[in-house]
């Protein structure tokens, strides 16, 4: 199909686009990292925001919600009236803008993280029923997934978001919900590409059913690409669930959350940039971690990627 | 071709049906409409009273076919805040959005081919390093904190442009950079690839072993079968940016689509916003169906598959 919507096309695109020259033999996954840049700065980033979030109140000298209005609009430290106190100033309740920046990174990486195991959860069952058995499934499945494309996704969040209300669990459930169609077509795609190979045919032949040929043969050749495309997703996600928190519409607003921290820079960008400048520089930097983690396994998991 | 419109139409048209359906069971599936609409304190009597007109006591079957049949007849119901039609709200504010849209697409697209057209030519170049640069960057800043550095940037420090509302031609240059940003390092990474696939093909092979030059093979094989699929993700590019305004008109305060369902977020004003999620479906579930069409008039291969 043609007008395929974007952001399936996009990952797909993402999954399957290969360098030149790409194809490495079968060796460890370490080993591999070694030589590759990218990769290592990706791994070395994502851990870092990996890092922030579990350790967030050992890394603070402040708590996050921690406000003391003597010390309210404190510009950074190397702008004229920065103090040592506060590395990248604070808001205006005088909190500290660099403490919130870092437990920002749990709502962040939980959101992301679990929306996408649930996406990935429903989509890969979904999309394995509808490309397995085929016939009435698939025709209730895809159309399942063709709604759901149908309303432009950013549209789709905001409306889903403003009747279920701002919370953590809401901005998960709906996260794993509205991407599920991603990995539903994505899945489908495969096994219908897959069930056509000599392998499964031949397994087929020998009398292998449904039980034995989707978790031994058809998901083992899923995963490398699944993992992937989950990655990327991670990183869109966290630009979504930005962007609902930017409009209010992610987890309750004294929670400090990168998309929060960004609304209320929004209505301070004059006065004191620094409150939009850092939580959106957070959210880049995680972001490049993801995808250059996520290009450099592309290129290494992707079962057709080593067999070249 | 015929048989292969009206296939396409019907399956469009199944889909907008579901889409009212959709919106139409979140409103009243998640909880009573009333709460969600009035005020928390809102007297019973008024519940009661608001229940009535809106037809909220009949049955959800009768309901359903109100609603649907309304929206067929293009009666998209009356905003709560503004107590006009909501249709009509919505007219009013498409220009802005469109105009926006498409300068942001605009702005992509003459950025990100030439871009992806030299670097998928000259793999490992200069041009190449930049397009994949251009691809990464487009997928990790977020576009209304990139509205928000410009606005610092070319507003406040330089003093070049404006930063909000629309008053002139200028005013527009921030917004659509911000917005056609991302979309940009898509068709670049699009470009580029498509650009390395057709290379590679064995037509161009053959192109070559006839003895055409370089430059001949370029502009004669290889660029006209790469606009093909450029062409036909631009409309699903535009309905992206249709969403991805909604950021961006808040960050400038540009008068579009964006900023009245903002708006409508804001004041509850849910009638508003549950026409303007049906309007923007049904827009982008057309231009599916339009791209679908003058791809397979190009593609005749699309319409047999």
């Amino acid at each position: 199909m043609v007008g395929e919507h974007s952001r399936v096309a996009r990952a797909k695109a993402l999954v399957h686009q290969r360098p030149v020259g790409a194809g490495m033999g079968g060796s460890m996954l370490l080993r591999r990292l070694r030589g590759n840049v990218g990769g290592v700065l990706g791994a070395v980033l994502v851990l870092v925001v990996v890092l922030m979030a579990v350790f967030a109140s050992y890394l603070t000298p402040y708590g996050p919600a921690e406000g003391n209005l003597m010390s309210a609009r404190i510009p950074p430290l190397w702008v004229e009236g920065g103090r040592s106190a506060h590395l990248l100033g604070t808001d205006q309740l005088g909190q500290d803008l660099l403490t919130r920046i870092v437990y920002g990174a749990r709502v962040s990486l939980l959101v992301s993280f679990l929306g996408v195991l649930l996406a990935l959860a429903i989509g890969v069952t979904l999309g394995l029923i509808a490309g397995y058995f085929g016939g009435w499934w698939d025709t209730v499945i895809s159309g399942y997934t063709n709604l759901l494309l149908s309303i432009p996704y950013l549209v789709l969040v905001i409306v889903v978001a403003t009747i279920l209300g701002p919370s953590l669990t809401n901005v998960i459930l709906l996260f794993g919900v509205t991407c599920s169609p991603v990995f539903i077509r994505f899945t489908r795609g495969e096994v219908l590409r897959l069930k056509e190979q000599a392998f499964i045919e031949a397994a087929y032949g020998l009398g292998a059913g449904a039980w034995r040929i989707i978790p031994r043969h058809l998901l083992p050749n899923l995963a490398g690409p699944l993992i992937t495309l989950a990655t990327f997703e991670m990183s869109a996600m966290i630009f979504y669930e930005a962007g609902l928190g930017f409009l209010g519409l992610s987890v309750p607003p004294e929670v400090p959350s990168w998309g929060n921290m960004l609304a209320l820079g929004r209505q301070h960008l004059l006065t004191q940039p620094w409150l939009a400048i850092y939580p959106g520089l957070a959210i880049a930097i995680t972001a490049l971690g993801i995808n250059l983690l996520g290009d450099w396994l592309r290129d290494t998991l992707d079962p057709r990627a080593s067999r070249r | 071709m015929i048989g292969f419109a009206l296939r396409r139409g019907a399956e469009s048209l199944l889909l907008l049906l579901g889409a009212l359906l959709l919106v139409f069971l979140m409103v009243r599936l998640t909880g009573d409409p009333v709460s969600l609409i009035l005020p928390m304190d809102a007297p019973m009597a008024q519940r009661e009273a608001f229940r009535q007109t809106m037809g909220l006591n009949e049955p959800l079957y009768r309901q359903l076919a109100g609603f649907i049949g309304g929206a067929l007849h293009g009666d998209l119901g009356q905003s709560l805040r503004f107590r006009q039609d909501n249709l009509e709200l919505i007219w009013q504010r498409l220009p802005a959005t469109v105009e926006l849209a498409l300068a942001a697409l605009l702005f992509a697209v003459l950025v990100a081919v030439p871009l992806g057209v030299l670097g998928g030519m000259n793999p490992g170049s200069l041009a190449d390093r930049m397009a994949r640069g251009v691809g990464l960057l487009g997928q990790t800043i977020p576009s209304f904190w990139l509205g928000m550095l410009l606005i610092l940037l070319f507003a406040v420090e330089l003093r070049w442009l404006p930063s909000f509302g629309r008053d002139s031609l200028a005013s527009l240059v921030l917004p659509a950079i911000a917005l056609g940003f991302s979309g940009m390092g898509q068709l670049v990474r699009l470009t580029r690839s498509v650009v390395l696939e057709v290379r590679s093909s064995d037509f161009i092979r053959t192109a070559y072993s006839k003895g055409l030059r370089a430059s001949g093979v370029s502009f004669r094989h290889i660029l006209p079968n790469v606009a093909i699929p450029i062409i036909s993700v631009l409309g699903i590019q535009f309905t992206y940016l249709l969403g991805g305004s909604i950021y961006i008109e808040v960050v400038f305060a540009w008068p579009g689509l964006g900023t009245l369902l903002e708006g409508a977020i804001r004041d509850s004003d849910f009638p508003l916003v549950q026409a303007m999620t049906i309007f923007i479906a049904f827009i982008a579930i057309s231009i599916h169906y339009l791209t679908d069409l003058c791809y397979s008039l190009i593609d005749p291969r699309i319409r047999t598959g």
